[in-house]
């Protein structure tokens, strides 16, 4: 029994030496300039209700990583890209980012919604390990929820607000009825920072209604009331501050009851894969990253946009899809600028940036602000159920 | 006469019943945790998992009344735990917390007292709710906890006053290593190995069997369970309170209904009689979600590795579940408490 044990003992130290002998051969190939690729996880919901806006932006982040190592790496490293999937489950991100942080990664993606994303940036933040979110709308992520190297490359809600109140004031009139979604801290403070800006603007809220949906994407109850109500304000244009299907359901009950005012929404309503819920929509505007109906005036996009066809069979379903691509091109500017991959030095060098060419458009950041407010975004008009490009415009005065 | 009837209890105590599934629960984790900081992640969550099933065992495994409620305890645990010790920056910066109640701003304790202080919460206010429904038996008990789940619920996903609403609370502080959490579980499988032996386990058992007859006996039902509401009430609170400090942040969503039926489906694979099937239920469903979330990533489970396509963890968990209540309605466990196989015992003996 004993001599049995032994054996084993052996072998298992044999098998370990030899393992140990294989690894260090390869990597001592591999070594050029960089001792191994630069890793890059992304701890994102490619199933589950934050899939519609993650998925595409895993794509382009892959997309993105490809063209970069052909044209030689960043800092004479090639970049490696992972991406596993959440299930849109904030406790399983956090175990993945831990994977991807075990394996070394260097820059970690999260999903699109700061609550959501907590528990996994924050196991990178506490790693030293720079994390970006390709397309958060809110402030709150970055140093207002402790996370210093917490980046977005989204467009954030100051902005994407204003510029919806700047349009809707400057095109479609001066008194608006809100349509806001309890939901998320993204739609909430949407029709908040709507409201601030309009006012300032001279508009008048005439009414706030509100409304809810479920973790499933369904309204948690009619809206015939609220429906009712905006009829009776009879304002100019509608903010309907929500995201499908839910926000789908509210507008096919305003349009539904016969109120064919001027809608206007967010990046939460782009895209044209819930408009089987309103047939042939009309008078509806939506403000968010770049057109994916093939007319951007922004070539990048339509170049990324055909790389993202190429790779997955399908067209981008919402303007979201480059904000993958534009944080890598981030995370390159940044290692670049800081000659280096390490996290707080990333940070610091992504702090710096001012109007640093992405293809989601110049970007900003600051010591206290780790999103953008202040990209132009494309304003989007839907008539007869078609989505035309009008124009891109930014922020004059984002509310901060 | 209480302590008498402890001593009576403790007649049926049996080393191995308690003592093995111990060594397996602190044996595994550490020797799991010490593998990669992915499964100490993982281990983390799983004890804070064993914590919240325990407590359904306590009530749900003696009381035979299923309880869909404990979610709420969990929540309000959590909620006080990571209001408790979220720092003061925290709480004046982050968004969710703008409306925050000013005596919750200033309200501080260090790690240990928050624990504390989630347990007694969660067992005041299993105490409070369960003197109204303790009085219900059968399917009407369990609508009611359910009931209680929403109106806790939506309680905190709608006032911001009283934390961050359908938003995270961040900056909770996290548990350093595992030893605290792990200490606190193993604490609590012998407190809950010895409530199940005590009087007021047994008699609690005794109203499951056969409610008329126990009743008959002179058992007042409402008063023993409301007792074992509370405690495990108390431990609900804890578990909320700890897997906030695992992930740093609470967020009132992740106590809902997926919490609530995972915990549940933990209880019932391993069966809801014992201490032992809830070890059991907890290691079993939470290991094969492990295994399958390693398979997705591509990473070797034990030298094995197969790709699986996105989205099958969900798939295969639900299907497993359906074959063991097939196989084994009482659970992996059958009720009973951890026995060495046949042929050890023997050995033992002889």
């Amino acid at each position: 029994m004993k001599i049995f044990k032994k054996v084993i003992g052996a072998v298992a130290v044999l098998s370990l030496v030899l393992t140990g002998a294989s690894l260090t051969s390869i990597s001592a190939q591999a070594a050029s300039k960089c001792k191994s690729p630069i890793l890059i996880g992304a701890a994102m919901a490619q199933t589950g209700f934050m899939s519609p806006f993650d998925g595409p932006a895993v794509v382009t982040a892959q997309i993105q990583v490809n063209k970069i190592n052909a044209a030689g790496g960043v800092l004479g490293c090639q970049l490696q890209f992972k991406a596993v999937d959440t299930g849109t489950d904030p406790d399983k991100a956090a175990q993945i980012a831990t994977t991807f942080i075990g394996q070394g990664a260097k820059l970690l993606l999260v999903t699109c919604d700061a609550d959501l994303n907590y528990k996994s940036a924050l196991v990178a933040n506490t790693a030293g390990v720079l994390v970006i979110a390709p397309c958060v709308g809110s402030t709150a992520m970055g140093p207002n929820n402790g996370l210093k190297l917490g980046f977005s490359m989204g467009s954030a809600v100051p902005g994407e607000a204003a510029i919806m109140a700047e349009y809707a004031a400057a095109h479609l009139g001066k008194t608006a009825t809100l349509f806001k979604d309890m939901s998320l801290a993204y739609t909430t403070s949407q029709c908040d920072a709507f409201a601030t800006r309009f006012k300032s603007l001279g508009g008048r809220i005439v009414s706030t209604q509100e409304f809810n949906q479920t973790q499933a994407g369904h309204l948690a109850a009619p809206v015939d009331a609220q429906v009712a109500a905006a009829k009776k304000d009879g304002s100019k244009v509608i903010a309907l501050c929500s995201y499908p299907g839910g926000g789908a359901e509210a507008l096919a009950s305003i349009r539904k009851a016969g109120l064919d005012t001027a809608v206007i929404s967010g990046f939460g309503m782009d895209g044209a894969f819930w408009l089987g819920a309103v047939p042939n929509l009309s008078n509806f505007y939506v403000v968010t990253y770049a057109s994916v109906f093939g007319d951007d005036p922004n070539p990048g996009v339509n170049t990324l946009m055909a790389s993202y066809k190429k790779a997955t069979g399908q067209n981008a379903a919402t303007g979201g899809f480059i904000t993958g691509a534009a944080s890598i091109d981030a995370f390159v500017a940044a290692a670049k600028r800081a000659n280096s991959f390490d996290g707080v030095k990333l940070a610091s060098s992504l702090e710096s940036f001012r109007r640093i060419p992405t293809v989601a458009g110049p970007t900003s950041f600051s010591a206290t602000l780790h999103v953008n407010v202040t990209r132009p975004m494309a304003v989007i008009q839907v008539t007869k159920g078609v989505h035309r490009f009008l124009v891109y415009q930014s922020a004059k005065r984002p509310v901060l | 006469m209480f302590a008498k009837s402890w001593v009576k209890g403790l007649t049926r105590f049996s080393f191995t019943e308690i003592f093995i599934p111990l060594i397996i629960v602190a044996g595994s984790s550490l020797w799991l945790s010490g593998r990669s900081t992915s499964l100490l992640l993982f281990i983390k969550f799983t004890l804070c998992y064993l914590m919240m099933v325990l407590s359904l065992q306590v009530f749900v495994g003696n009381s035979g009344v299923l309880s869909f409620g404990h979610g709420s305890f969990a929540m309000v645990g959590a909620f006080v735990s990571g209001l408790a010790t979220a720092p003061l920056v925290i709480k004046q910066h982050a968004m969710s917390l703008s409306n925050l109640w000013q005596p919750l701003v200033d309200f501080k304790l260090n790690l240990g007292m928050s624990l504390l202080a989630s347990a007694i919460a969660g067992g005041v206010f299993a105490a409070l709710t369960g003197g109204f429904l303790m009085r219900l038996n059968g399917l009407a008990a369990g609508i009611a906890t359910f009931a209680l789940l929403g109106i806790t619920y939506n309680i905190l996903f709608n006032n911001n006053h009283i934390g961050p609403s359908n938003q995270a609370l961040p900056g909770v502080s996290q548990f350093s290593s595992l030893t605290l959490p792990l200490v606190l579980v193993l604490l609590a499988m012998v407190l809950v190995y010895f409530y199940n032996l005590s009087r007021l386990g047994r008699t609690l058992r005794a109203t499951r069997e056969d409610n008329m007859a126990s009743r008959g006996l002179g058992i007042n039902i409402v008063r023993v369970r409301w007792m074992s509401f509370m405690f495990s009430g108390l431990l609900a609170g804890l578990a909320g309170a700890m897997y906030a400090h695992v992930g740093g942040a609470v967020q009132v969503q992740d106590y809902y209904l997926g919490f609530t039926f995972f915990t549940l489906a933990m209880l019932i694979v391993g069966g809801s009689a014992s201490l032992w099937g809830a070890v059991l239920g907890t290691i079993v469903v939470s290991g094969v979600s492990q295994i399958l979330l390693m398979w997705e990533q591509s990473t070797p489970v034990l030298g094995v590795t197969i790709h699986l396509p996105i989205g099958t963890r969900a798939i295969v968990i639900a299907g497993m579940l359906v074959v063991i209540l097939l196989w084994r309605p009482n659970g992996i466990s059958n009720g009973n408490e951890f026995k060495l196989p046949n042929f050890l015992s023997k050995i033992k003996v002889s």
